[in-house]
């Protein structure tokens, strides 16, 4: 079988080159291609480009060379030799199966085949093809290589920190950065360590910043928004500075020279305050106990909390108020506490020994509680309420439960009017020395005293001194009110004007100054419980209720111009008609006494005053007295002019409305600005005038610090639409809606309006 | 001329002029050689034939067919049951992956692929605008899957007034029990409520300055995960100048707060209010006629001045009326017969009626103020506001209208249009006993309200928007001036041309490619609109092609069976070339020479 193993090796020499033709034809291509993906693509997509490129062109290879199979050689055969007859396929032939004539012919060919020269089956190298795809690979490689490079983020990352070999840096960069933070120790925070730039730190922290910088600039700072401005030391190569922070702040690293840093981000150090320490006393369990039969001890109870700590030692504040009336004495002391329990949370207990104090029937046992936590260097402390422990008088048993609205009559004045009789005294004893006229002066002097005090107590009776009542009247004379915008005193400053003599003679203020100072000395006296709310308010200032511009809905101004602040007329209700008549006397007397003072005859005067003394001192034993209240009081009716039908003097008036004030505008004013569509607007005005007002009011914003950012990066970077968009966000809370106002209705069209005319003129009326 | 007609044209020509010639030429020549009869018959006819057939193999008869069911995917396709084999299956650009649908643009070339489809069988979400108009006549069927969990309803009003409370309303679904949260543009929370049984929610946000803003609606499920965030965008319009008349026949407390929230809301306010006796306190007088009248945009009246009208200056209010000035009568004591009569000159009818003279006002507002956020979810808000008074009177108008209801539906006033003005009756007493309890901003909405409704017109009518505008969808905008251009939030301008055959509604259609507040712009007067981002709510997107889908199921006649489709064109080329070949073999045979 020499001719069939002749035709194997021709055929395997055809499969052979083909494969040959394949390969050189495609290695170029697949070189040029695993170049652009390892050009282009991550060294993944390389390999992989590599391996499908050599599985293809091996697939390709062996598909082609697959095709070469018997029957083509039987074609090829049957069509380069002519001798073969056509009939080559015989060769091929199972000889069991064949007649003779094709055994015959088979025989015929093989001589054939073995006599000629081997034929050659191989294809032609395809030259053309060949360098065609060469060309294109090559064309191919040289484009993917002088391929401009595209901006690789591993190369940008890997080749950064290689500074050395970067001629010229463009930009600073934070390569490392670290803050260490050292919260005060009393605080029992433990120290940490992060490695970003913001932070969140109990008050009074301090903190370290270490940060390392490429490259290197001359010098470099902390520079906060609010102006603070911490510059960093350098140490090799890292740049350090340490700090201790009490108050919040916004922060970015500036270094010096023309290089900036990038990124340029704004970091933020907030500041947790330290807050109070709180007390919540669990026994008493009331403000006011009373004593209980046979009571000796008072159990106290209370328990403390703080953020970080309270401190061991509490004080217990006592106050024993001993006596009634006027001889009331007050005892303080302070005892030490000693807590128990977590120091975040202590409990104090102590029980109180009454026997110890001293307590007998009509006194009170004030207690306070005070702790302070354990801030370093200035300790906050804080106090409770009062809690009081009362021993009751037998007949005070009616007062439970209007504690709070009472409190014992000790007018400063009864020192006042006893001074007055000494003094009149010793000017009596004076008398034969001195002149006629002095002696008069000075009664006339005592006199003028005697006359203030009683002024002083007429106010305790509700009653404008001179005894006829000048209440304050509606405005009642339209034609006046009219006239009022001219004149200084008008209708209304009349009548909301208690003035208590109503004689109108020209030293009425210096009067009342007088009397306020003498109220004033009398309260330096050492009698705590006065009424000093009635001493002082008394000093109203009237010129307001006077002005003639008091608009609608100023509510100030309402009470002042109807009503009657001066609140001792309700004072003098809740004295007991006893005491009250009593008080009354009192005035007669004083009244008396003043007459014959200021006439100069202090001899006469004398048994009045005494006499005032004495029912004074009756009041002053008789009872409590309360504190007056502020409340509405009705003006009353000019009952002079009521159902008289007169109109003279009334007119119609003005009353003309003022808006309410709306918010500030800095807010609204920069919202509206911010919300321009065009990028060219100018908005900086109204930005910069924001942040003025921001650093005003700084304590009504929620998150200052926020909108401090915001408004930094939008003034770095003016282009910057979502930095717009959150400012802008951020002014919502701060603006003021108005109420609402109505909708515009619009116009019908053309059409509706042809109906609506239309409609009407169909229904005639 | 249909080609149909063309081509049979031809052919009959084509027969026509070779008959003629053969039959010319047969008898041209000798007459022995003349075929006969039967043979000319036997050509002519199988010629003509030859034709006919010949035409029919080029347009076969239409033929009747059983309906093609042709199967769409579309968005979310993949959620509802699979196809059926043998169906035609195209998948529409919004359908996701779709193994063995055939990819289609659009709805209308997938049609016009598969002339035979009669009826269409719509999986996932539904068709998109752009699809809705093919299906014209062809019987539809949807089916959708189940809502995607979170909003698939949201409505909120996208203009509003400055200082007034805008309600976002919406549904959720897939999330049992959970909270809606309405945020401000701070990201402070401003309201939550509860979602009820159905999933519903409705929050209140205000407006706190003019200008485009953004609210946002926040879903948790009871968990406290968020579920959903969408927008919510809205235009607050700073308030128009209006000139408001007060007349009054005495002094109230009602006066005083109306009058202080019309001077605090901006409006321009001239009280006249009667003391007797010619007295009068406000502000100056002012004539009472027509020059006067025009001036004002709304008068406000109490009965006491109604009566005490004289009958010029009622003829002098009434003509100012049909000339398009607003009246608000309010009713709060005894009328007289004449004031009555005036009334009901105006076509308002007063019948004295038993009803209960307390009424309690609706009082939605936000339930909690944003710097408590821990208290007040879902505060009863109902119980919180005071009982009103009113007039035990009834309001008759044949064609009013209620201004103001109380909360169980009860009408409190009543309005009608008089020529291009408004007339309106007003029975409750004492609305600032709101301002009283702590109420103001529902006091404010009250007569802000009523103001609105009643006052002289402002301004041209503004355009409208047909449905929502959507990125990428076609918007029309309608009532639109000549001229106008749309202006884009990044500054382009895009003119409109007024649509022709709309007639006088004066549509335009808008292509909007950005999202975020347009203007449209004619001459200096700008309209904004919001366009929606075309990923924003797609709950909501879902839902609506849901409905819209249904829609077009549901008015498109289901024809049932047939359709009509090209014949097959073999059997008549057949017989053509049957008819050919014997006509052949005619020429050549010796029959009939």
């Amino acid at each position: 079988m020499s001719a069939a193993l002749a035709l194997q090796q021709w055929l395997d020499a055809a499969r052979r080159r083909r494969i040959a033709i394949v390969l050189v034809a495609g290695l170029p291509l697949l070189l040029a291609a695993t170049v652009a993906a390892w050009r282009f693509g991550t060294p993944a997509v390389t390999v992989a480009t590599g391996i499908v490129g050599v599985l293809f062109v091996i697939a390709l290879a062996w598909r082609r060379a697959r095709a070469l199979d018997r029957r083509w050689l039987v074609r090829t055969l049957d069509a380069i030799r002519v001798d073969m007859d056509d009939s080559s396929d015989l060769l091929f032939a199972d000889a069991g199966a064949l007649n003779p004539l094709e055994r015959l012919q088979i025989a015929r060919l093989q001589q054939r085949l073995a006599d000629a020269p081997a034929p050659d089956l191989r294809a032609p190298w395809p030259v053309r093809t060949l360098v065609a795809c060469a060309l294109i690979a090559s064309g191919s490689l040289a484009l993917v290589m002088l391929w401009p490079a595209p901006p690789h983020p591993a190369a940008m990352a890997s080749k950064t920190p290689g500074t050395a070999t970067q001629p010229a840096a463009r930009e600073i960069r934070l390569t490392q950065q670290r803050l260490d933070i050292a919260p005060p120790a009393y605080t029992r925070v433990p120290k940490r360590t992060i490695e970003t730039l913001d932070a969140r730190v109990p008050e009074g922290t301090r903190l370290r910043w270490t940060l390392r910088l490429q490259p290197a600039p001359a010098a470099a700072a902390l520079v906060f928004l609010d102006g603070r401005r911490l510059e960093l030391r350098r140490d090799d190569e890292d740049w350090s500075v340490e700090a201790a922070f009490d108050k919040a702040g916004l922060y970015r690293i500036v270094p010096a020279g023309a290089l900036p840093l990038l990124p340029d981000k704004l970091h933020r150090i907030d500041v947790i305050r330290d807050r109070p320490p709180q007390i919540r006393v669990t026994a008493p369990d009331r403000n006011l106990t009373l004593r209980g039969t046979g009571q000796r001890q008072w159990a106290l109870a209370f328990e403390a909390s703080d953020d970080y700590g309270v401190a061991m030692i509490a004080q217990l504040r006592i106050t024993t108020a001993q006596g009634t009336g006027e001889n009331v004495t007050f005892r303080e002391q302070s005892r030490p506490l000693t807590g128990s329990g977590a120091a975040t949370r202590r409990r104090y207990a102590h029980r109180l020994d009454l026997d110890a104090l001293g307590l007998a029937e009509g006194d009170d046992v004030v207690v306070q509680f005070e702790v302070r936590d354990n801030r370093a260097g200035k300790p906050q402390s804080v106090r409770s309420a009062s809690y009081i422990l009362r021993w009751p008088l037998p007949q005070a048993d009616t007062d439970t439960g209007l504690e709070g609205l009472m409190k014992k009559t000790l007018p400063a004045y009864f020192r006042s009017q006893r001074q007055i009789i000494i003094d009149a005294e010793a000017l009596l004893k004076e008398k034969p020395k001195l002149a006629q006229d002095t002696f008069v002066e000075r009664s006339d002097g005592i006199g003028v005293d005697q006359r203030l005090l009683r002024l002083r107590y007429g106010q305790f009776l509700g009653e404008e001194s001179e005894g006829a009542p000048q209440r304050p009247l509606m405005p009642t004379n339209d034609a006046e009110d009219v006239a009022a915008a001219s004149t200084e005193k008008n209708t209304s400053a009349q009548a909301a004007d208690h003035d208590h003599d109503h004689d109108g003679d020209g030293d009425r203020h210096a009067d009342d100054d007088a009397a306020h100072a003498a109220a004033g000395d009398a309260d330096a006296a050492p009698s705590p419980p006065l009424p000093e709310g009635h001493a002082h308010d008394d000093g109203h200032d009237h010129g307001a209720a006077a002005s003639p511009s008091a608009g609608f809905g100023q509510a100030q101004d309402v009470l002042a111009e109807y009503g009657h602040t001066h609140d001792l007329s309700e004072a003098a209700t809740l004295l007991d008609p006893e005491t009250r008549t009593t008080l009354r006397a009192a005035l007669d007397q004083m009244w008396q006494s003043e007459l014959n003072l200021r006439q100069g005859k202090p001899d006469t005067a004398l048994p009045f005053a005494y006499k005032a003394l004495d029912f004074i001192k009756q009041v002053q034993q008789a009872s409590r007295i309360y504190l007056a209240r502020v409340g509405y009081e009705q003006a009353p009716v000019d009952e002079t002019r009521r159902l008289t039908g007169k109109r003279d003097g009334l007119a119609s008036r003005r009353d003309a409305l003022a808006a309410a004030q709306a918010g500030d505008t800095e807010p609204a004013t920069l919202w509206r600005a911010l919300e321009a569509r065009d990028r060219s607007a100018d908005w900086k005005p109204e930005l910069d005038a924001f942040a003025d007002w921001l650093g005003r009011n700084e304590s009504r914003v929620q998150d200052p610090l926020a909108l401090f950012a915001a408004i930094d990066a939008l003034q770095r970077a003016p282009d910057c639409d979502d930095c717009r968009r959150r400012l802008r966000g951020l002014l919502w809370p701060l603006l003021s809606p108005p109420p609402t106002a109505p909708a515009p209705r619009r116009a019908a069209d053309r059409d509706g309006q042809a109906y609506l005319d239309a409609l009407r003129e169909a229904t005639p009326r | 001329m249909t080609p149909e007609r063309i081509v049979a044209a031809l052919l009959a020509l084509a027969v026509l002029v070779a008959s003629v010639r053969w039959l010319l030429a047969m008898t041209r020549g000798a007459t022995a050689t003349r075929p006969r009869a039967r043979r000319v018959v036997a050509l002519l006819s199988l010629q003509a034939a030859c034709a006919v057939l010949l035409y029919f193999t080029l347009l076969p008869p239409a033929r009747l067919v059983d309906a093609g069911t042709m199967v769409v995917l579309t968005a979310r396709a993949d959620r509802v049951a699979t196809t059926r084999r043998g169906e035609h299956v195209v998948a529409l650009p919004e359908a996701g992956a779709a193994p063995g649908a055939t990819r289609m643009p659009d709805l209308a070339t997938a049609l016009r692929r598969h002339p035979g489809t009669t009826r269409l069988r719509i999986l996932g979400d539904g068709l998109t605008a752009r699809d809705r108009d093919a299906v014209r006549g062809l019987a539809l069927e949807l089916t959708p899957p189940a809502l995607p969990r979170g909003i698939v309803e949201l409505w909120s009003p996208d203009r509003m007034q400055v200082g007034a409370v805008a309600g976002v309303r919406g549904r959720v679904v897939g999330v049992a029990t959970g909270s809606a949260e309405l945020l401000d543009p701070a990201g402070r929370r401003v309201d939550r409520r509860r979602l009820d049984k159905d999933g519903r929610f409705a929050l209140f946000g205000e407006a706190r300055s003019a200008g485009p803003f953004a609210l946002r609606v926040r879903i948790r499920d009871s968990g406290g995960a968020v579920v959903e965030q969408a927008s919510v965008p809205i235009h607050a319009d700073a308030a128009v100048e209006r000139r408001v008349l007060v007349l009054a026949g005495a002094p109230s407390p009602e006066l005083k707060y109306l009058r202080r929230w019309a001077t605090d809301a901006g409006l321009s306010l001239h009280t006249q209010i009667a003391l007797g006796g010619g007295l009068r306190v406000g502000d100056p007088p002012i004539a009472f006629d027509p020059t006067t009248l025009k001036q004002f945009d709304l008068v406000v009246i109490d009965e006491r001045a109604w009566q005490s009208l004289g009958a010029a200056q009622f003829d002098a209010l009434r003509a100012a009326v049909r000339d398009g000035l607003g009246v608000l009568v309010r009713i709060t004591g005894p009328l007289s017969a004449q004031g009555r009569a005036r009334l009901r000159a105006l076509g308002l009818t007063l019948a004295s009626a038993r009803v209960a003279d307390n009424v309690r006002l609706d009082a939605p507002r936000p339930g909690i103020a944003p710097s408590d956020e821990r208290s007040g979810e879902d505060t009863d808000d109902a119980a919180a506001i005071p009982g009103l008074t009113r007039r035990a009177l009834r309001i008759d108008a044949i064609d009013g209208s209620p201004l103001l209801r109380d909360a169980s539906g009860e009408t409190l006033a009543i309005w009608r249009a008089e020529g291009r003005g408004r007339i309106a009756a007003w029975l409750l007493a004492d609305s600032f006993r709101l301002v009283l309890a702590g109420h103001g901003e529902r006091h404010a909405r009250l007569w802000s309200d009523a103001a609105a409704t009643l006052a002289r017109t402002r301004g041209a009518p503004e355009p409208v928007l047909e449905g929502d505008a959507l990125q990428g969808q076609r918007t029309v905008v309608c009532r639109i001036a000549a001229g106008s251009t749309v202006e884009a939030p990044d500054g382009a301008r895009t003119p409109l041309l007024v649509d022709p055959g709309r007639g006088r509604a004066a549509c335009a259609g808008f292509w909007p490619t950005v999202a975020g507040w347009h203007r449209v712009r004619s001459g200096d007067v700008a309209w904004p609109f919001h366009v929606a981002a075309r990923d924003a709510l797609p709950g909501v997107r879902a839902r609506q092609s849901h409905e819209a889908t249904a829609a077009l199921a549901s008015t498109s006649i289901a024809t049932p069976g047939t359709a009509t489709t090209p014949g097959p064109r073999w059997p008549w080329f057949l017989a053509w070339l049957a008819a050919s070949a014997l006509l052949w073999w005619l020429e050549r045979a010796r029959y009939g020479r």
